[in-house]
Order: structure tokens, then C-alpha cells, then sequence
């Protein structure tokens, strides 16, 4: 509070509430516990023995994995595929909640743009580490057809990435700005680059609304065509439970599915620890739930229309996946995910006693391990079916795999974790207008505020 | 013609006399004759025929199958392949339609073989193929729709790319717009308690906004 | 840097200033600059090897230039195919070897273990009986392997066959993915190399030595085939079951005689495997079950395959299919 009146701002026009919201936002980059380190050092470690993991897969070759021949892709495909699938959370809550005029979405959008993200930049790396010559990548540009699923995929990823830190960036902006004149040193420095001259003047402010109205709708069509590309590197080829004309849809309504319930873990997460409590509130939890269970509704439509349709037929090849995946080897997978995954959810969220925060998060949990899993029998499953006749091969992930993947995990809430602390958590401007428009509303929409006397803002 | 068919049918007679006493009631009087086609050009279908007289009677043989065979070289092996397979009609004579594929003297052979058993008749002749230089055999994949190609994929690319520049333009322009002063507004204290209805409302013109 | 007001100035003045720099719509010239800006943007370099094609790569790209395809003696260009003729197939039981069109590849081409370049299955048939079916790689005319290869590593040659160029495969392996016939093969770990290969020049059409991390399956032995020599599963078949042949020349043999091709298809009610499936391959098959050879068709089994040179190459590490 004392630095914000040695720069003399109108710090007596700004309400309690509004300081409140400033200083939870500003909280996190202001005290760093102890705990905050010892996290970050056991991610590091997790991250290094996957790194050491890699080494050990370039120096041996890709036979250091479970993947053979005949089951060519695994673990790595597998979380590409989950990775990406989480980043449509930033794009469903932030763009098409904004296009909807959806007001309950302004705490939330920050983060779900962190996730969106994050999750791009990890699951980028895994079509790379799957490679068996990742010193030849430069081929993709050198030599890159237009005619292959892997180009569009890599064309789809960028323009995503790029899309998607713009449109982090810019609602942003006034946040930085915030940031930079209640810092000093270092990082001041940093915030005044990055809020590159933000003062708020009208014309300023008319040419973010501008930027944000353009992104918020282009990136609606870019993120649907991501998902869109990545399932095409299965649907593309001629494999039982690949050669499918619905996988486009299909993994796009997978994809908003487990980024929702991501979220909603993240969510959980970064509330208790930051004590946002007061900003993301039941409310949101629950109406996140709805959104995934109406998620969980499409995913069962989806599968019921894949294995109703592929499964009354039975053509050759057929017959040998269902019962691997019905009452086989993928049988715990299977049921897991239709159970855990596709039923229970919804049912926690929809049923009124469960319908708590925690429940909620509970069903988020459920399906996003529900959905990892379904992500790994889709690959795997697929290619166990036999070619030409032949024993079936297995495939076991090896180590390197495990701790690769691991890795994955720790680089994801490492980057999260990090962001925390060098970000904006809430969307200040954004939760602020939002109030403001619920409070002329009436009296009883709106966040509702804490007791003046206590304060806001705890440490982490 | 004349003479070859004269060494043709003596030759013929020649191996009946020496198998006389072994084989009986087979071709020993078959006489088969190989007609060249009126014009041979590879890649365009050709009529081959070839007749069959009976020796002895001098007519026509008909209903007999008959095999033709064409000398080729391929690989470090040479030989006849069988090109096609007739019967022999009313007048005796016995057609197949033949792509020739290579320019040049052809070799073609006629076998008979006779239903009872005994042994082959064989007669050849050589033919004459022009040919054309191209390409006889093609196989295409797929269609070709004008305009649907990956041109289509840079297009929008493109356009999606253009509007990010477009919003990058945008930024940029937020940069140097904040060379200009920010709105800045004081409201007394008292509007504050008027205007607000709840404790710790926002204040509508604060700066960050 | 912001404009210093002197008290002197017009204020009007400076706030016009201030409006003409701000507020101009994107007008339509500038919408047209940055679309090509985005242009430029989104057509990267994949585009290059189009525009300046055999600048880059010579005869690169999934079809290679037609300068160095093999041609006839007419001067027309090869069209291989191949046609198994499965009457005379019995897995080389009667010759108490493991199949030895197998065997003559791995050892031609010096195939690391485990890959079976052609791989001879043992398909069961209706009623209890088992055919065998050698199985080279398809050559499709529509193979899936080359539509979905991010960078033309695998391309079709004039000549229809299918090659990898194991000097671009970044070894993503969606063209194993991809071939419906189990038929493509990757160097997991450092394959073993033949001591023959240290001096060995590398050739696309020669996939000797094999290379880490890339991908590679039966070629047609296009360099033997062009210099008029029967690729090596076609030469080892004792019972002369395979036929190697010309589609545009419409002539082939097995070694032994000659057929012409068009001919022996249709007479022997010739089919191609998965042909459901559109991939469009050279290779054909007669239906049988060995039975010309003698094999009778409840007669099952064949002998494992051997990698006799693999033994040669000292302390080569392996691995499983």
C-alpha cells in the first residue's frame, strides 16, 4: 500500500474491494514460502531424471521404449494427444464464454489461458521425442508436405501456440500494468517491458477491445482445427477403430472434456493455495461441473455412436478389438473409462449432495485419468489388432517411457507453478468490470464481498 | 508362303512317319499354318490366327484349340510365352486378339495339341511390330478436381496468419498510444457513498480499468 | 517518449496531433499487406522443394525424375510387378529350409534381424487347411506409407516401386501406422552392419547400411532389376513360385519361363491381398496351397526364419518384432 501512494495514485478513489482484488493478484509475486521452493525442487527433479531418461533413449535408440514394430506408437502419441486435448480449456472458457457474454468466467480466464498454454508447449514436445532421428527436424520444414497428417499437425500446434500467448498477453496488459507500478527493481523493469506502455487511455483501451474481439473469435476455429488434425493422424490410416469418419468431432469434444476438468483441478488447486476463495467461488466450481457434465454427455454420444455402429457390423478385425477392449487385456481400461470416466462424473456433478467443491473436483480428477487412458487404448489398442496372420505383439512401456512422461507432468506444473509467480493470477480489470456490471445489475449478483475487516491476500 | 508351307507340312510328315508305329489315332495329318496380322503396331490389339488343315483330307479342322506363344526376353531368360488360347471355326481358322508391346520381329508360335494325346504341332512365323514410344500402361490413384489441392491449405493459413499480423499491428499500436496521457478522473468522496450500494464498490473511472 | 506540452502551445493543436496519429482504420491496401505478410508467414518453407524443386533435392519428393527410371529395350519405362503364384508355394516345407525367398533377402540385403522383408504367413483357409502366403512389401499405387510421409522420405519411382530414403526418415513412423500389410520395418536401436557395408556407398536404392531410427522394407531390388537381374526372393524360390515382371512391356518370368503378365493374371483368376482397401498393389496372387509341389493343405508349419549374417556382424544387438 505504501508504494502505491509513493507514486502518488488516486488510491482513495479505489474502493476496499477492488484493493483487496489487487492485493490477492499481487500476493503471489510478493512472498515466496519455503514450501513454494521444495516444490519446485522436486519438480526439477522429476524433470532431470526424465531428461536423463532421453539421453539414455538418444544414445541407445528408440529400442530403450516398449515400442516394436508392429505397435509402433505408445506412451508418447498417447500424451501428445492427451496434452494437446487439455489446452481447448483456455479456448473454451476464455473465448467462447467471452463471445457468450458469459460474466461468471472473469477469475477463471487467466488461468485457463496459463493452462492452454502450458499444456501446448509440453504437448508439443512429444511428436519430438518420439522421433527416431529428432536430429533431422529440420526435414519437416525442408522437405514438409502439405499432403501429411504430421504437417498439419505442425502447421495446427503453431498457429495455436501463437494464437493462444497472444491471447494470454493481451487481456494481460492492464494487469502488468498493475503490476508494474506496485513493483520495484527488477521486476518493475520486467512488467514495464512487458505491459509495453500501458496506461489505460481511451484509445488504448479501444484498441485492446479491438485486438481481444478479433482473437476471441478467431481462435474458436484454430483451436477446433487442432484437435481436429491430431485426430487425423490416426483417422488418416486404414486401422480398425481408426479408419473412422468421427474422430475429427469426437476428439474435440475429448479434448474440451478433459481441458475442463483440468482446469477445474487447477482451479482447486491454485484457490486453496493463494486463498482466492473469495474471487472463484462455488459458483464457479459448479457451473465448470456443468459445463462438464454436458462434456461428459457428447463424449458418451460419441462413443455410443463409434462402438454401437462399428460393433452391430463386425467386420474382420473388428471382432478381435472389441473383445480386447470389452473382456480382454484392455478390459480395466475400457470399463475404468466408461465408468469412472463417462458415467460417475456426471452423475457427482448432478446429483445435489455431491455437488460440492470437492465433488467436483473429484469428478474432474476421474476424468481427466479417464481420459489419459482412453488416449493410450486409442493408440494402442488399435495397433495390437493383427495385420496379416500373426500372433498379436504386447507392448510394455519401458522406463525411459514412464519417466519421460513423468517428466511431462512435472514440466507442466512447473511452468504452471512459475507463471504463479511472475504472472497475474486473476484478471484484475476483467473480475473488476465483471463486478461492477453485476453490482448495477442488483444487489444480490456479483462476487460477494468479504467483511471489510478482514483482509485479503495471503501468502505463497 | 508356299515353300515354308511345303517344309512346313514335311516336317510334319517326317515326325508322323517316325512315331507311326507307336502312337495311333492322333494329329498325324494335322497341317497348322500361322497368319500374319494384316498390320502390327504396339499397343494397339492385332488379330493372330493360325489354321488348321487336316493332312489327310485336306479340310478344315474345326472345334480344335489351339495356343499361341510369342518369344520374349526378359531377365537373362528367353522363351515363348503364352499370349492366348482359340478354337479353330468353321473354316478352320483360329483367332486371338494381341497387344504387342515391343517394336521389331516377334516370334509367334502356334501349338496344337490334339485331344486324344500324341504329340505337339508347332508352327511359327515372324511378325513385324512398329511401335510407338509411349507409355502403354498407366495407373493413376485417385481423382483430380480442379482447384482442390493443398493451395487451398496455404490459403487459409494465410488468412489466419494475416489476422494474427493484423492484432499484432493492434499491439503495437497499443505501445506507442501510450505515449499519450491516461484519463484521468477524481470523484469526490460523496459520489463515492451515493453511487456505490454496497460496501467496497468499485469506483467506476478508477485507472486501471 | 510523450510530447511535451509547452504552456505556449495550442492545446487544440496538440490534441489533433494526438487524434491523426491514432484512430486510423486499417484501410484496405494495409488489410492487403498484411494478408500477404500472413502469406508469407504461412507457407514456410514446405512450399520450397515445389517451387524450387531440383534445386534442393534432385528427383526428390514422392515421385522421383523419370531420367534415372529402368526402361525397356523399346525405351519406355519399367512398370514392375510381381506375381506369387501360390500353387507352388509350400513354405519351403518340401525343402526342409526355412523359406528361402526369405533367406536369400535378409542375407542379399544384409536385413538386420528381425525384419522379414518378404515374410511368408501361414493363412488359415476355409475348412482347416493353411495356405502359405510370401508377402513383399504391396508396392500400392495409392500406398498409404507415401500419402502420410511428413517429409517424402518414402516416394513412388516411375517404375510404380516404393522406396525409402533413409537419409530424410526423421522416423516418425506414421507410415508403419499407415501400411495395411504389416510390411514396413524400423531400426529401433543401431542396427547390426555387415562388415561388407563399411565400404558400402548408401543408395536409396540400396539400403545398405541400415541406419538407426529410420524406417525400411522390401524395395523390389530396383538396381538388379534395372541391370536385368531377378531380385533375390524371385532367384531363391526352388519351386520358381515367384514371377518378377513388366507391366508396360507385359512380359515376366520366374527364373525358369517366361509369362506374359497381363495373360497369366487373368487366366489364373489373379487377386491382390486386402484389395478392399483401394491401395492399388503390384503384387498379385494366384491362388493355391503348394499343392502343385505336392503339399497337401492340412500339411502346417513352416521353419523359423534365420539371420545366418547377423552372427557375422560382431556383438550385433537385436531386438524383437
Amino acid at each position: 500500500m505504501g508504494e502505491a501512494s509513493e507514486r502518488g495514485e488516486d488510491v482513495e478513489a479505489i474502493g476496499p474491494w477492488r484493493q483487496r482484488l489487487e492485493e490477492a493478484t499481487l500476493a503471489p509475486i510478493r512472498r515466496t514460502t519455503v514450501a513454494y521452493y521444495a516444490w519446485v525442487a522436486v519438480l526439477l527433479a522429476v524433470i532431470a531424471w526424465g531428461g536423463y531418461a532421453y539421453y539414455v533413449q538418444l544414445r541407445d535408440g528408440l529400442v530403450a521404449t516398449g515400442m516394436r514394430d508392429r505397435i509402433s506408437w505408445g506412451f508418447y502419441i498417447s500424451n501428445f494427444v492427451f496434452f494437446i486435448g487439455i489446452s481447448h480449456a483456455g479456448t473454451l472458457i476464455s473465448a467462447i464464454l467471452r463471445v457468450s457474454k458469459a460474466g461468471w468466467r472473469t477469475p477463471v480466464t487467466r488461468m485457463a489461458e496459463f493452462v492452454t498454454v502450458v499444456a501446448l508447449c509440453t504437448g508439443a514436445l512429444f511428436p519430438i521425442i518420439d522421433l527416431g532421428r529428432p536430429d533431422r527436424l529440420q526435414n519437416v520444414i525442408l522437405y514438409g508436405r502439405w499432403q501429411s497428417p504430421i504437417i498439419w499437425d505442425v502447421v495446427a500446434i503453431t498457429t495455436y501456440l501463437t494464437a493462444s500467448i497472444t491471447y494470454l498477453f493481451l487481456p494481460m496488459l492492464p494487469d502488468l500494468a498493475l503490476f508494474r507500478d506496485r513493483t520495484t527493481g527488477l521486476r518493475h523493469t520486467l512488467y514495464r517491458v512487458l505491459s509495453i506502455g500501458w496506461n489505460g487511455n481511451k484509445k488504448q483501451r479501444g484498441l485492446l477491445a479491438t485486438a481481444l474481439g478479433v482473437m476471441m473469435i478467431l481462435i474458436i476455429p484454430i483451436a477446433v482445427s487442432v484437435h481436429t488434425v491430431v485426430s487425423w493422424i490416426f483417422a488418416m490410416n486404414l486401422r480398425v477403430s481408426w479408419n473412422s469418419t468421427i474422430f475429427g468431432a469426437f476428439f474435440v469434444a475429448g479434448a474440451i472434456f478433459s481441458g475442463v476438468a483440468t482446469l477445474i483441478i487447477i482451479m482447486a488447486i491454485l484457490r486453496k493455495v493463494y486463498h482466492l476463495e473469495e474471487y472463484i467461488t462455488q459458483k464457479h466450481f459448479v457451473y465448470l461441473g456443468y459445463l462438464l457434465a454436458a462434456m461428459s454427455l457428447i463424449m458418451i454420444y460419441g462413443n455410443l455412436s463409434e462402438y454401437i455402429t462399428t460393433g452391430y457390423k463386425m467386420e474382420a478385425g473388428e471382432e478381435f478389438h472389441f473383445r480386447e477392449l470389452f473382456l480382454g487385456q484392455f478390459a480395466g481400461y475400457w470399463w475404468y473409462y466408461v465408468i469412472g470416466g463417462l458415467v460417475v462424473p456426471p452423475l457427482l456433478i448432478l446429483i445435489p449432495w455431491t455437488r460440492t467443491i470437492w465433488g467436483i473436483v473429484l469428478a474432474a480428477f476421474l476424468v481427466d485419468v479417464a481420459m489419459w487412458i482412453e488416449r493410450y487404448f486409442i493408440v494402442v489398442a488399435a495397433l495390437r489388432v493383427p495385420l496379416m496372420p500373426y500372433e498379436p505383439s504386447n507392448y510394455a512401456p519401458t522406463w525411459v517411457e514412464w519417466s519421460i512422461v513423468a517428466a511431462s507432468f512435472a514440466l507442466f506444473a512447473l511452468l504452471i507453478t512459475v507463471f504463479i509467480k511472475v504472472f497475474p493470477i486473476l484478471a484484475v480489470w476483467e473480475v473488476a468490470e465483471q463486478q461492477e456490471e453485476a453490482i448495477a445489475a442488483g444487489p444480490a449478483h456479483g462476487l460477494q464481498p468479504r467483511l471489510v475487516s478482514q483482509s485479503a491476500g495471503g501468502a505463497a | 508362303m508356299k515353300p515354308f508351307v511345303w517344309s512346313a507340312a514335311g516336317m510334319l510328315v517326317l515326325t508322323v512317319l517316325a512315331l507311326g508305329s507307336v502312337s495311333t489315332a492322333h494329329a498325324s495329318h494335322v497341317h497348322v499354318e500361322v497368319m500374319e496380322p494384316a498390320s502390327a503396331i504396339v499397343g494397339q490389339p492385332s488379330q493372330f490366327s493360325a489354321a488348321l488343315t487336316s493332312a489327310d483330307t485336306g479340310q478344315p479342322m474345326v472345334g480344335q484349340s489351339v495356343t499361341f506363344f510369342a518369344h520374349a526376353s526378359f531377365s537373362g531368360v528367353e522363351g515363348y510365352m503364352e499370349i492366348g488360347r482359340a478354337a479353330t471355326n468353321s473354316e478352320g481358322i483360329a483367332a486371338i486378339s494381341y497387344v504387342p508391346r515391343e517394336r521389331g520381329q516377334h516370334d509367334i508360335r502356334v501349338d496344337y495339341a490334339p485331344s486324344a494325346g500324341g504329340t505337339v504341332e508347332h508352327a511359327t512365323a515372324a511378325v513385324s511390330v512398329d511401335g510407338s514410344g509411349s507409355q502403354l500402361y498407366v495407373q493413376t490413384a485417385g481423382i483430380q478436381v480442379p482447384g482442390l489441392n493443398s493451395w487451398l491449405i496455404i490459403g487459409l493459413l494465410s488468412v489466419v496468419w494475416g489476422i494474427l499480423f493484423f492484432v499484432a499491428v493492434v499491439v503495437i499500436r497499443i505501445a506507442r498510444a501510450g505515449d499519450e496521457e491516461p484519463a484521468q478522473q477524481r470523484i469526490p468522496a460523496t459520489a463515492v457513498a451515493a453511487g456505490g450500494t454496497l460496501d467496497g464498490a468499485v469506483v467506476a473511472h478508477a485507472r486501471y480499468r | 517518449m510523450r510530447p511535451v506540452i509547452d504552456a505556449n502551445d495550442d492545446l487544440s493543436k496538440a490534441q489533433e496531433q494526438a487524434n491523426s496519429l491514432a484512430g486510423r482504420r486499417v484501410g484496405r491496401r494495409r488489410a492487403l499487406k498484411l494478408f500477404a505478410l500472413g502469406a508469407l508467414g504461412a507457407a514456410p518453407l514446405p512450399l520450397m522443394p515445389n517451387v524450387l524443386s531440383g534445386v534442393l533435392a534432385p528427383g526428390r519428393g514422392p515421385t522421383r525424375a523419370d531420367a534415372d527410371a529402368a526402361r525397356a529395350p523399346s525405351g519406355r519405362v519399367r512398370r514392375w510387378t510381381m506375381i506369387i503364384d501360390l500353387r507352388n508355394c509350400d513354405g519351403c516345407q518340401s525343402v526342409g529350409k526355412p523359406p528361402q525367398c526369405t533367406t536369400a533377402c535378409i542375407e542379399g540385403h544384409f536385413a538386420p534381424e528381425p525384419m522379414e522383408w518378404i515374410q511368408v504367413f501361414e493363412s488359415e483357409l476355409p475348412g482347416d487347411g493353411t495356405q502359405f502366403i510370401p508377402t513383399p512389401c504391396q508396392q500400392c499405387q495409392n500406398a498409404p506409407c507415401t500419402n502420410v510421409c511428413p517429409v517424402g522420405a518414402t516416394f513412388a519411382t516411375p517404375e510404380g516401386s516404393i522406396l525409402i530414403d533413409q537419409n530424410r526418415c526423421i522416423g516418425c513412423r506414421i507410415c508403419m501406422a499407415a501400411c495395411p500389410y504389416d510390411r514396413r520395418f524400423f531400426n529401433w536401436g543401431d542396427p547390426p552392419v555387415p562388415p561388407e557395408a563399411m565400404l558400402a556407398h548408401y543408395d536409396v536404392e540400396h539400403q545398405t547400411p541400415a541406419k538407426k531410427g529410420t524406417v525400411m522394407k522390401c524395395d523390389f531390388c530396383p538396381d538388379m532389376a534395372r541391370a536385368g537381374v531377378l531380385p533375390y526372393c524371385v532367384q531363391a524360390c526352388p519351386h520358381h513360385a515367384i514371377y518378377y515382371g513388366d507391366l508396360e512391356e507385359d512380359v515376366g518370368t520366374n527364373g525358369r519361363e517366361l509369362i506374359s503378365v497381363s495373360r497369366f493374371l487373368s487366366e489364373h483368376q489373379a487377386y491382390n491381398l486386402k484389395e478392399d482397401l483401394g491401395t492399388k498393389p503390384r503384387v498379385f496372387y494366384v491362388p493355391g496351397h503348394g499343392e502343385l509341389v505336392g503339399r497337401d493343405s492340412s500339411s502346417k508349419g513352416r521353419l523359423p526364419t534365420e539371420w545366418p549374417w547377423v552372427k557375422r556382424a560382431n556383438g550385433a544387438k537385436t531386438w524383437k518384432r
